[in-house]
């Protein structure tokens, strides 16, 4: 039977709720005397019976007679999901430039490494840049023995499309300060191979390269969110054309 | 309602939870929401509950209140259905009028332009002319099926506006065919940015062929203490329809059908070490019963 107008510190209700991913937050209202509400709300920096979850939000607010209710928000990462790995990898294609197709070619006829656009007359700038496939193609008639007129099956082309790899992954710490968090962050605009390893996390789909290596990955975001007592890291990484990330330009982490 | 006295040390699966059931095709349930009172002395909200699953898929989310000593809540449990679901969404695009299939049937060329269609000197298509002229209507003869017309929709008269006059565009119909399925290997690269047919029944159009242009496969690994979770990640293929001509083979290629073989990834062999030592750290932890069998 409780006590009416009792000052000491009661919890009322407690609600927990957790997703997939572990993290997990929490509401708390408790009563206590009017005159200790704020000092004891303070002291609670962690839940009383979830230490690993830290005070994100409070209100202590008076109510009639001698008493306050204090509402107190929580947030942390629970240690039986500890290490939870999420992996996202993501494939889409992007326009790009019809001569910066990898087998254009050079686009003169009987050059050596010919590719496909020297058969449908490409023009040029005169700075020797890529103009446009003209409307008409000069093709040889062997019934008339001379050169005829027809369609140019590639004009108009400009662009093509061209396959773009993401490789995501975010990875939850139950306890890890900022500092060890952010270190996970230091390769950000490098080359790299840090990627997140073990039980149902798939490794980044790798093809070769024009050297026959494999092609390379750049970590080009990567950022932490403290949460609770420890956090959630998120890094991204692309994958390198047929030639590789150039090392001149990007750092190589891996070596 | 569950008849709960406080104190009692029980567990009780409350009317009010719920089993997912899926469509006709579906042989399995596809998830489930398990509701619970707990008040036993040792209390720990909810904590066991996420654990280890049910037989009704994986743990999702679960919320807990703890009030007068009885904790409870309910848990939330997704689908772990191996259904393969296709979908096709039909779309426009606009293109260049130089472009459409039958361009020249109704444009002509540099040579015997057609419906005030003028021309680069290097046989470019520049615009239509905005009125028509004797020697463009005189050009009837050689129309092919398409009348010359004014701006009115009527048989243009020299001097009138042209039915064409402004047009530099037109909507190209197209379509993207989506194949989502869970697995535990990921979509190869290999048929990536190449034509390629998908499975399922997809509209097969004369002229038109299809272009493996993406997917997205998403993965969440097993935390510690729910080492029952199912090892499978959700994934979507994409396939885009072409235009009336079909896709270049010069510059696209072709692949396999399904755009090749998916990657050989053995999750739970390339793993099994990092597997045993999650076991290990499980030892000691008791599942319980009724809720997680």
């Amino acid at each position: 039977m409780a006590i009416q107008d009792n000052i000491e510190f009661t919890i009322k209700s407690s609600t927990i709720n957790w997703d997939e991913q572990g993290i997990a937050s929490a509401s708390l209202t408790a009563s206590i005397g009017k005159d200790f509400a704020v000092a004891k709300a303070l002291s609670l920096k962690a839940h009383p019976e979830y230490p690993w979850m830290l005070r994100t939000s409070g209100r202590v607010t008076a109510q009639a007679g001698i008493l306050a209710e204090i509402n107190l928000e929580f947030a942390g990462i629970d240690p039986s999901l500890d290490g939870q790995v999420t992996t996202n990898i993501r494939a889409a294609t992007s326009t790009e430039p019809i001569d910066t197709h990898p087998r254009f070619g050079s686009g003169i006829p009987n050059v050596g490494e010919e590719g496909w656009a020297a058969l449908f007359d490409p023009q040029f700038n005169e700075d020797g840049s890529f103009d446009k496939f003209p409307p008409k193609l000069k093709v040889f008639d062997p019934q008339e023995n001379e050169d005829v007129n027809i369609a140019n099956p590639k004009a108009g082309i400009e662009s093509y499309l061209e396959p773009t790899i993401t490789f995501e992954q975010s990875k939850i710490f139950a306890s890890e300060s900022k500092a060890k968090l952010q270190e996970h962050c230091v390769n950000l605009g490098m080359i790299d191979n840090s990627w997140f390893t073990g039980e149902g996390i798939p490794k980044p789909p790798t093809p070769l390269a024009d050297n026959g290596t494999p092609r390379n990955w750049l970590l080009v975001s990567a950022g932490y969110e403290a949460i609770g007592k420890g956090g959630k890291v998120t890094k991204m990484w692309r994958l390198s054309g047929r030639r590789g990330w150039d090392e001149l330009i990007y750092k190589n982490a891996t070596l | 309602m569950p008849t709960t006295i406080v104190g009692e040390r029980s567990i009780f699966e409350t009317v009010g939870s719920s089993v997912e059931i899926g469509d006709y095709k579906t042989k399995k349930p596809v998830g489930a929401t398990v509701n619970y009172h707990d008040t036993r002395a040792s209390l720990d909200i909810g904590k066991d509950y996420f654990r280890s699953g049910t037989v009704f898929g994986d743990f999702s989310s679960a919320s807990s209140t703890k009030q007068d000593g009885v904790a409870s809540g309910s848990v939330n449990y997704k689908t772990t259905s191996d259904e393969v679901v296709y979908t096709m969404k039909y779309n426009t695009s606009s293109e260049p009028i130089d472009t459409h299939p039958d361009f020249q049937k109704f444009a002509g060329d540099g040579d015997n332009p057609l419906h005030g269609a003028q021309f680069e000197p290097n046989g470019a298509f520049r615009k239509f002319a905005h009125k028509l002229s004797k020697d463009e209507l005189e050009a009837l003869d050689i129309d092919g099926g398409f009348p010359v017309r004014n701006a009115k929709g009527q048989a243009a008269a020299e001097g009138d506006q042209n039915w064409f006059s402004g047009v530099s565009s037109y909507l190209e119909s197209s379509g993207v065919w989506t194949k989502r399925f869970k697995s535990n290997r990921t979509p190869t690269l290999e048929g990536l940015g190449k034509i390629s047919t998908p499975d399922g029944y997809c509209p097969v159009i004369e002229g038109r062929n299809w272009l493996y242009t993406g997917f997205t496969a998403s993965f969440t690994s097993p935390a510690k203490a729910d080492k029952n979770r199912t090892i499978k990640g959700d994934i979507s293929m994409e396939w885009t329809l072409s235009g009336r001509r079909g896709w270049d083979k010069d510059i696209y290629g072709e692949s396999a059908p399904e755009g090749g073989e998916d990657a050989p990834v053995n999750i739970r062999g390339d793993f099994a070490e990092q597997r045993e030592e999650g076991d290990n750290q499980l030892k000691g932890d008791v599942l319980r019963n009724g809720i997680n069998q």
